[in-house]
């Protein structure tokens, strides 16, 4: 080794090895499987190039793709609207017990599995659940109109429970970080609660909102569990479909063209969001 | 008239009493200054106007409604942050109209408020920035604005001026005090400054320990403290006891040289040290016992006997037992 080449590993030495196993373990776990079955999604048995795949998966799964894309924005409508509402009240709520009895409940969702989370649902959604059951019990439903929830409702409903909680510890630390005096101000120039949470705390931690709300449709795009409990037939998430094609068919060509859309979305989402805040970033 | 009155306000927050049945009357127009040491409840008072901070008993009224019981945004009053407060998701120009926009004003007479007041705070190239290309100074000046484009009854001051620097602070307390002047806004400002509250205001609330101890017009309070614990805050460092009373007056009103003035008080003692003040030596000397402080034309040797002279009219008489209260 030449003098200059040990001088350049003294200075570097360190630092590479502190970031070599987060590097490989990034590589071999993450962005090879990832690069593989994308690859793979393209390349026929003989190894050429092919599209068929992609069609394949188009022509079986084009509804649950469709479905899968509206469950996750409706989930995320929900859990938008359900943070906000949660993570304002604990910032600008006026009542000290209401305040302390909802930051210590919200967070309890965010430990409980998946699995569960859907074995709860499904005995609290079905015909015969809890819900149905309370309903009727207080005279607001007639057992004739009862109706099992276990469709794209309880998914909706079981994923906007799981993430409702992450986005709101996210949203709610952003809010409490605010320069309480910028709400101040607004309330005290005539903005009532409302209207501040809309119009001074919400543009201030949009770009905390997009973040969670972004790690939660790469979650729902990816939770099996959720689909394969609370949905029997088709159409379903795309997960569900997925594990289908590969536990029963051994199909991974179709499996990783249907995974494609997947990234595709979350990618598509990530690109909206990284506008969003450069854009913001260059304004200031 | 009393514009703003609070009315044996108590706040307390646990245990701790913040405000101790506290009657205070702003008259319209007035500049008041509530002037104190940290802690003394002068911040809590002016929230308490604004409405951040609840009453545990008393009442306050602007004019004869008693807004009390009033959330924030129902009060009308208007305040200004030490820390600017400005909304940094927000342009100058859209921080200026905000209010506006809470109030119902349609888009064209907001523009033409928002253009007329960046105009009178002489910024008026600034409409379309961001908040973050301000300077310090720039921001206070928005902030203010913000605050009077509602035209308030009452306009209530926290520090406005405390994060700014020097040469700026005294720029902006001039034109603080020409736009109250010209406005006749009734404002109630909070400092813990001194020097700004005796050339801003011409009522000062002087408070201690969650009370008001005086309230009086600036030179009165200079002159004449109420107690002397007022009087050490405002600056009083010489303390003399004669007989049941204590003596105090300021250095920079005592004299001190190898010969006496004719003066109400006159001592001798020796020379401790002498340190340039700018224009003038400040000059320590030891009295028998105590410790004194004058100002002198020239610097004197340390141990040579010298002579310190306190005109009658710098000399403020405390009681022993006012003392003790």
């Amino acid at each position: 080794m030449t003098p200059n080449a040990i001088a350049i590993l003294r200075r570097h030495g360190p630092g590479l090895l502190l970031v070599l196993p987060a590097l490989a373990a990034i590589g071999f776990l993450y962005a090879y499987p990832l690069l593989r079955s994308v690859i793979f999604a393209f390349l026929d048995t003989q190894g050429g190039v092919t599209l068929a795949h992609v069609s394949r998966a188009l022509a079986f799964y084009g509804r649950d793709i469709l479905f899968s894309i509206g469950v996750a924005l409706a989930s995320l409508a929900l859990i938008a609207v359900v943070s906000i509402t949660i993570a304002g009240y604990l910032t600008l709520g006026a009542t000290p017990w209401a305040v302390a009895l909802l930051r210590w409940l919200y967070r309890w969702p965010l430990f409980i599995p998946f699995i569960v989370a859907a074995q709860t649902a499904r005995s609290f959604l079905s015909r015969n659940g809890l819900m149905n059951s309370v309903l009727m019990e207080l005279g607001l439903l007639s057992p004739a109109a009862a109706q099992s929830l276990l469709d794209w409702r309880g998914l909706i409903l079981t994923f906007a429970w799981k993430q409702v909680p992450f986005v709101t510890l996210l949203l709610a630390g952003a809010m409490a970080s605010l320069d309480r005096a910028t709400i101040e101000a607004a309330r005290n120039l005539g903005a009532g609660r409302l209207r501040c949470l809309l119009g001074i705390v919400l543009p201030q931690v949009r770009p905390n909102l997009l973040v969670g709300l972004i790690l939660s449709l790469v979650v729902i795009m990816s939770v099996l569990s959720v689909p394969m409990m609370i949905v029997a037939g088709n159409p379903t998430m795309m997960t569900a479909m997925m594990a289908h094609r590969v536990t029963y068919y051994g199909d991974y060509a179709v499996a990783n063209a249907l995974g494609l859309f997947s990234y595709l979305l979350t990618a598509f989402a990530a690109w909206l969001y990284l506008r969003t805040t450069l854009a913001r970033e260059v304004r200031r | 008239m009393a514009a703003l009155e609070l009315e044996n306000v108590s706040i307390r927050i646990g245990q701790a009493r913040i405000l101790n049945d506290v009657s205070l009357q702003v008259p319209a127009g007035s500049f008041t200054c509530l002037l104190g040491p940290s802690g003394c409840g002068k911040t809590t008072l002016l929230r308490s106007v604004a409405g951040f901070a609840p009453l545990s008993a008393g009442d306050i009224r602007i004019g004869d409604r008693s807004i009390a019981g009033l959330p924030p945004e129902r009060r009308e009053t208007a305040m200004v942050f030490q820390s600017y407060a400005l909304w940094p998701h927000m342009n100058v120009g859209e921080n200026l109209a905000y209010p506006l926009k809470l109030r119902g004003v349609s888009r064209g007479e907001r523009e033409r408020r928002v253009a007329a007041m960046l105009e009178r705070l002489d910024l008026a190239h600034c409409a379309k920035r961001p908040i973050g290309a301000l300077s310090g100074g720039q921001r206070q000046r928005i902030a203010l604005g913000r605050a009077l484009i509602i035209d308030p009854p009452i306009l209530l001051l926290d520090e406005p001026l405390s994060n700014l620097d020097a040469a700026i602070r005294r720029t902006l307390r001039t034109e603080l005090r020409d736009l109250q002047r010209r406005l006749g806004i009734t404002t109630l400002m909070v400092t813990h400054d001194q020097e700004e509250a005796l050339s801003l205001a011409d009522r000062i609330v002087l408070m201690r320990d969650g009370r008001i101890i005086q309230v009086a017009d600036p030179e009165t309070l200079y002159t004449a403290p109420a107690d002397l614990d007022t009087a050490r805050f405002l600056g009083v460092d010489n303390l003399v006891p004669e007989g049941g009373a204590t003596l105090a007056f300021r250095s920079t009103q005592a004299h001190a040289g190898p010969r006496a003035l004719h003066a109400g008080l006159r001592r001798q003692g020796r020379v401790i040290d002498s340190t340039y003040a700018g224009g003038a030596w400040r000059i320590r000397l030891a009295v028998a016992e105590l410790e004194l402080t004058a100002m002198g034309e020239a610097s004197l040797a340390a141990g040579t006997p010298a002579w310190i002279s306190v005109p009658d009219h710098a000399l403020m008489r405390f009681d022993a037992h006012r003392d003790a209260a």
